[in-house]
This record gives structure tokens, sequence and C-alpha cells, in this order.
């Protein structure tokens, strides 16, 4: 039984087998890519162990195939007993050994990139100053209150805890969260007076001015999607009412483009009066202290802050194409007294703290001067604790690569003279 | 070596080995409640928000309606319908220094920028409300000018949480010194509304790979396409009533030989903006005509009897903006308690002249549902 499940795992074929599982699913999983959206076709047929149902062309078939996850642990458990079988440290063997060796580190280099890498983004004006990144997909219920005088404390919750329903309770909150409905995107519909047909869901809040309405899926790469749920906070004591929270409101972005809208239609005062309505903060007492609560962005908070000095958004002449997105930024760290000025550029990102700052969007330039804004810029930012190990895979691989073939030749040309 | 101590462990244990420990941090990432404490957010992010202050008016000054970048705008005026201009603005951040801002109104004066040098000569000190501030007066750098009346800028600036204000009295030299001390009185009584009410709104980015959010391209987010509370009406019978779109309540095609117009029906909360800010949006954004002032306005307008009170009626003539063809524009605006209601005939001038008459007596023949 032991030496048999030693043998299966060795076998060449396993690896044959999973190379042509791994060439299905990467061909399947980039199809599907079309009608699933690719963040949504990257999470169902690379991040899980296994598929039920598959999307070609529009067409659903209800096969199952094993996910990225089963393959690549299967394929290194493969590589790793073959090699353990058939470790041989000669120097003939050198070049193989390497090579094996630097695919290995890709699999797990992969592997921790999935499991530890992040993706967020920070957003600002020129002026403003960030200790945050925000996650560009995923939302979080954040409950605010004061913890002193320069500082307040903050019970985030993750959207994807609200989806699942039920009632969530934390020790640093004096109440549950019921949460009664959740849409993972929403429309958002200003009640206007004549459009008032049926009475809100809630008379707390924002339900007063917006009523919300759930909306497909978005699985497209250009846009996303806004959650919106009705909570209910619950004390000790009783309900404390039913609260509307939605990333239309909790989310600058969403809440600019909104204004955006209602500015076309309506005119800008208007505008900012719907706008101001819809933003207004949310709270509850509870446990002898307020609590403002809001869905917003998650936020990752770092021991460091960015300032935007100068956001620099420059075209070729005489046409809108664009030359050069440019932010200059202030880092500072209290804690190791870092204070500098850092140009990030495309192609020229900053590097700090285990994590990368990338150029990735700004309006600035005509751009923001046409707008009648204040020039901004948002920086992608990724943290990838592993992301040295493609590069010294590849070079492990093609050493190995490099020192076999020099091996047999040297082999063979001393074969030859001999002969 | 490694390989037999490897064997006698054995392989299959770590393989097992290898797979749990995939699992288990695989199952590592499961989202939980976090708590953490973080600063305060600091107050430059009320560089966004429109800063809020409160003040006494003085007597005979006419508070009216902010515009642009101003958080406040009178009207201060003087003898023989001379006037000056009282503007509070705001400006992000507190870089922004005297010089620069003393020289941007300089310039919007037509005057010359002004040294440092000069600037301290020109410069007192005052308070508004508890923040000192400088009072900058610029008459002694002005050129005099032949033809015009000779006027006058006083101007303070100061810095205030992540904000630099601007409070610029202009106009009639004769007037802004008789309301000097009038102006100096008005600073004194500012007051600052610490308030968090209006969020950081950020900007609205729109570079090459900017995301979009998913709004229809012609803006109709956030709008409500509910079946509506209708008031009741006698629509004209050659009106083909067609499925209102954004903000509208009704909408009617009418298409004949000479052309094609719409009729649409819609209202907003309390006063929408004001009469004359929509009458200018229509004006420069649909007619491409100039913005009316508050003067003119009376001029365009024609009072109109409807149900339960009075309406404005409007006769505009244009070029689309869409199409660059002629058009015309008849409106009619009827405020009401909560909400002001607005109808619009629009389209080629032969069809809106042509339907005026019949327009007129659908607006007229409305009864709205509480009357």
């Amino acid at each position: 039984m032991f030496d048999r499940l030693f043998r299966f795992f060795t076998s060449l074929r396993l690896t044959v087998v999973l190379l042509a599982f791994g060439i299905v699913l990467v061909f399947v999983g980039t199809v599907a890519q079309a009608d699933e959206g690719l963040y949504n076709a990257q999470s169902r047929y690379f991040k899980h162990w296994f598929v039920w149902g598959i999307t070609m062309f529009g067409h659903r078939i209800p096969i199952g195939l094993p996910g990225g996850y089963l393959i690549g642990t299967l394929l290194l458990i493969n590589l790793v007993a073959a090699h353990i079988k058939r470790f041989q440290l000669t120097t003939t063997k050198i070049g193989i050994q390497l090579t094996h060796a630097g695919v290995i580190l890709l699999l797990v280099g992969q592997l921790t990139t999935d499991l530890f890498s992040r993706e967020t983004q920070i957003r600002f004006s020129e002026g403003q100053t960030r200790s945050y990144a925000e996650s560009g997909m995923n939302y979080e219920l954040a409950f605010i209150t004061d913890a002193d005088a320069d500082t307040e404390e903050v019970v985030a919750i993750p959207a994807r805890l609200l989806a699942k329903g039920g009632e969530l309770k934390h020790e640093k909150l004096p109440f549950a969260v019921r949460v009664k409905r959740y849409w993972l995107n929403s429309d958002p519909s200003f009640r206007a007076p004549m459009m008032q047909n049926e009475p809100p869901v809630t008379t707390n809040g924002l339900a007063r001015s917006f009523d919300f309405r759930p909306a497909v899926e978005t699985k497209s790469m250009d846009s996303k999607n806004v959650p919106t749920a009705l909570i209910e906070i619950v004390a000790p004591s009783g309900s404390l009412g039913a609260w509307v929270v939605s990333g239309w409101a909790g989310d600058d972005l969403m809440v600019e483009a909104l204004s955006e809208s209602f500015s076309r239609q309506m005119g800008e005062q208007m505008a900012a009066s719907i706008i101001s309505r819809l933003t207004e903060p949310q709270t509850v007492e509870a446990g002898g202290k307020q609590f403002a609560f809001v869905l917003r962005p998650a936020r990752v908070y770092e021991p460091y802050s960015l300032t935007l000095l100068k956001a620099t958004h420059s075209v070729y002449r005489g046409t809108d194409i664009p030359k050069d997105f440019r932010s200059r930024v202030r880092l500072e760290n209290h804690r190791t007294g870092e204070n500098r000025e850092v140009e990030i550029f495309m192609n020229s990102p900053l590097r700090y703290g285990g994590q990368t700052f990338y150029q990735y969007q700004m309006v600035a330039g005509e751009l923001a001067r046409r707008a009648g804004q204040v020039p901004s810029s948002i920086l992608q930012v990724v943290r990838n604790p592993s992301w040295l190990t493609p590069y010294a895979g590849c070079i492990m691989v093609a050493a190995g690569l490099v020192t076999q073939f020099m091996i047999h030749l040297v082999g063979f040309v001393s074969r030859r003279k001999t002969a | 070596m490694i390989k037999r101590l490897l064997t006698k462990i054995g392989a299959a244990r770590c393989a097992g080995f290898l797979l749990l420990t995939t699992a288990l941090v695989a199952g590592c990432r499961r989202e939980e409640i976090t708590v953490y404490r973080v600063p305060k957010e600091k107050e430059p992010e009320l560089a966004d928000t429109q800063p809020r202050i409160e003040w006494q008016t003085p007597p005979g000054w006419e508070e009216q309606a902010r515009s642009g970048m101003s958080v406040a705008n009178f009207s201060v005026p003087g003898d023989a319908g001379r006037q000056a201009q009282l503007s509070v603005m705001t400006f992000p951040g507190e870089a922004a220094s005297e010089l620069s801002l003393v020289n941007i109104a300089r310039e919007n004066a037509g005057l010359s920028p002004v040294s440092d040098e000069e600037l301290a000569k020109l410069v007192e000190t005052v308070n508004v409300g508890p923040v000192s501030a400088k009072l900058v007066d610029l008459t002694g750098a002005m050129k005099a000018s032949s033809n015009a009346a000779p006027i006058r800028i006083l101007v303070a600036v100061f810095a205030r949480g992540g904000t630099t204000w601007f409070f610029k009295l202009a106009g009639d030299a004769g007037v802004v010194t008789a309301q000097k001390r009038a102006f100096i009185g008005f600073l004194n009584s500012v007051t600052f509304v610490e308030s968090r009410g209006t969020r950081v709104r950020a900007a609205h980015f729109a570079s090459t790979n900017a995301k979009r959010v998913p709004i229809a391209p012609d803006g109709d987010a956030g709008v409500s396409d509910h079946p509506l509370d209708k008031p009741s009406w006698d629509a004209p019978a050659g009106w083909r009533e067609v499925p209102p779109t954004q903000m509208l309540l009704a909408k009617f095609v009418i298409s004949g030989s000479d052309g094609k117009a719409e009729v649409t029906v819609s209202a907003l909360p309390g006063d929408a903006g004001g009469v004359l800010a929509n009458v200018n949006r229509w004006r420069v954004q649909q007619l491409g005509l100039s913005a009316a002032s508050e003067a003119n306005l009376s001029q365009l307008i024609t009072a109109l009897d409807v149900i339960g009170g009075k309406a404005m009626l409007l006769d505009m003539s244009g070029q689309n903006q869409m199409t660059k063809e002629k058009v015309r524009l008849i409106s009619v605006i009827v405020p009401r308690e909560e909400q002001t209601w607005f109808y619009k005939l629009m389209g080629d001038p032969a069809v809106a002249g042509r339907e005026k008459t019949a327009f007129i007596k659908f607006v007229q023949s409305v009864h709205y549902p509480n009357v």
C-alpha cells in the first residue's frame, strides 16, 4: 500500500496527466473569462481545488475539472517525490537537480503569491496625506468611535461576512449587527418627491433620501460591484433601529460618479444638495459611546504616510494623448524618522515597507483644470512577499538547463576526440 | 544521505504533510472582523469640503447665491446705484501665499502683480472671528483708470484647518471706503462651524485606464424608474406619450411635416436650485445663449395662471447644443410648497410655435394629487 502510493506520486505518468489537465484548465479558464469576468474566472478555475461546471463560449457545460490548487499541489508533490526518489548527488546530474529545484520554487512562489499578495489603492488630491490604502474590490462595514482626543477605534466587518447574513457580534461593539438584506451589487435612486410610491425601508438616515435596489452582479473588468445592506443594530436592551448602508454612500469614487451624474441632469447646486444627503454620516449611540458607521472600501493602514505634493499629467503637444503621469509624494515614517520626497511615475514605482507603489490613475493638468478640481492621483499598492521567486526560479531553471547541456556537450566532444 | 533520510521518513508522509500544509495555509485567508486604532483624520481633509461659516450681515448688505469657489457672496450697495461685492472664497491647502492670492485679486482687477516689499506696506491685522488675518488694502498700489470709476479692493487672508480663506470686498472705491468699517465688523462676526458632516469627495479619476462605474453613459444613475404618482392632466390628441427617461415624470413626442418637438414633465424638491440657475442651465447648456442676470430674468418671465396658483412662462430660442440646429424652448415653472414642477416644450421652432397654445392649455389642465 505504502509502496504503491509512493510509486503513484513519483510516477512520470502522473506528471503527464497533471500537465494535460493543467493545459485544459488554462484553456477553459481563459475562455471562461469572456463570460464569467476576469476575477470570477480566475478565482473559480485557478484558486479552487475543484471546478464544477464550466462555461465555454456562452454555454454552461456540466462537467467537473480539477482546480488550479489541486493540480498545482499534486504537481508539487509529484515533483518533490520524484526528486527524492531519483535524487543523485553527482556532478553529471547537477543541472537536472537545479532545474527541478527551480520549478519547485516557481510552484511554491506562485502559491505564496496567491495566498499572501494584496492589491490596494491610495487615492488622494494634492496636499492630502494618506496612511492607508483601499481595496478596489472589497468593502467593509466600519464602526468608528472616539478612543481619545486624537485617535479613533475602528471595528471593521468585511462585507463578505455581511453577505453570509445572520447576526454579527464583536466584543468591542456593545451591540450586535443583524443583517436583514445584502446585495452584492446595487443601484441607488434618489427619492425625489414625485417618485415616492412606497415608504422607505427604514426611516433612519440614508434610507430617507435614497432607495436602493439589487443590480445584476457585474463581471466586467471596467466596472465594479457596489454593495448595499439593510442592517439592524441590536443592543442587549433591544433594537436600536435599522439602517441602510451602501458603498454608494461610503465610497468616494461612487459618490463622485453620482454627483457628476446629478450635475449633468439638474445643475451643480441641486446635485450638491442631493449628494450631501447621501454622504450625511450615520451614527448610533450605544454603551455610552457614539458610533459612526459606513460601508466603505476595505482599508489597510500602514505605519507610514504619503502626502501628494504634485500630480503631473502631461500630454503630447497638441493632442490629448498622455505622455507622462507622475506623482511627487512625501514619505513620512515617524517610527524610523524617515521624511523624504519621492517621484513615482510609469515604470518607476516606489518600493517601501514590503510594498510596491505604482502610478495608476490621475486627474491633473488640463483635465483637472477643465473639471475645476484639485489635481489628484491614484497609486496602485501591491504587496507580494514572494515577488522575487519567479526571477530566482527562472534563473535556476535556465542555469540548470545550460549546465546540463554543457555537461553533455563537453562529454560528447571529449568522447569524439577519444574516438 | 538526504535521499535515505527522506525515504526513511516516507515520501508519502511528506506528500501528505505538503497537502495538509497547503490546505491549512489556504484556510488562513478566512476573513475576520478586525479592530484597530488610527489617528483621527486630519483637518486638511476639509480642503475638499465646502467649509462652513456663519456671520452677521451688516445692514443693507444683500446675500446672494453662492457661485463657483465662493462660500458666500454679498452685494454691498452704495449711493447712486454704485455698489461693491464681497466674496468669501476658500482655497485648499495652506501653501498658497498671501502674495499669490492678493495677486490673483489684482489680476482680476486688471492690475499688475505686487512684490513682497510692496505687500508689507499694504497689510494690517484684523480678526476674522477668533482668527487673526491679514487685511490688505490695494488702493495705494492701483493704477488709475481714465474712463472707469475708481475701484478699491480690500482683502482679508488667513489659513485655518488646511484651508486658506479669502474675503474680498471689491468695487466702487467710494462704496468700499464707506463700507470698510462694516466689512471689519462683518469679519469680526464670523464664526466657524466645526462639522464633519460633509464628507471628502475624491476627484473622479478619468485617465486612460480609469474604471467605469456601473452607470449608463447618459448618466441616469441614481434615478428611479419606479412608476410615479402622477398628477392628472389632459394631453392634446396629437401628442404621443412615450416612456419617460431619467428624471422625467412624463414625456410626449409631437411630430409633423415641419419637424418635431418634445414635451417633458419633471419635478424636483424645494426650489430646485432656484429659477435663475435652471433658466441659465437651459440657456447656456441647451440653447447656446448667454446666461441671464437676475435683472434680465424678470423680462424673460411671463406670469401664467395655473390650478392652485401662479406659474412662470418662458419662451426662448437658440441653437440646440447637440444638433446645432435652431431650437425653441417654451417652459413653465410651477413652484409648489415642497417642490418645483418643470414643463418644457422643446423642438423645431415651427412645431414649438404651433403647439405653444396647446402646451399652455396642457399645463393649465394639470391637477396635482393634493389639490
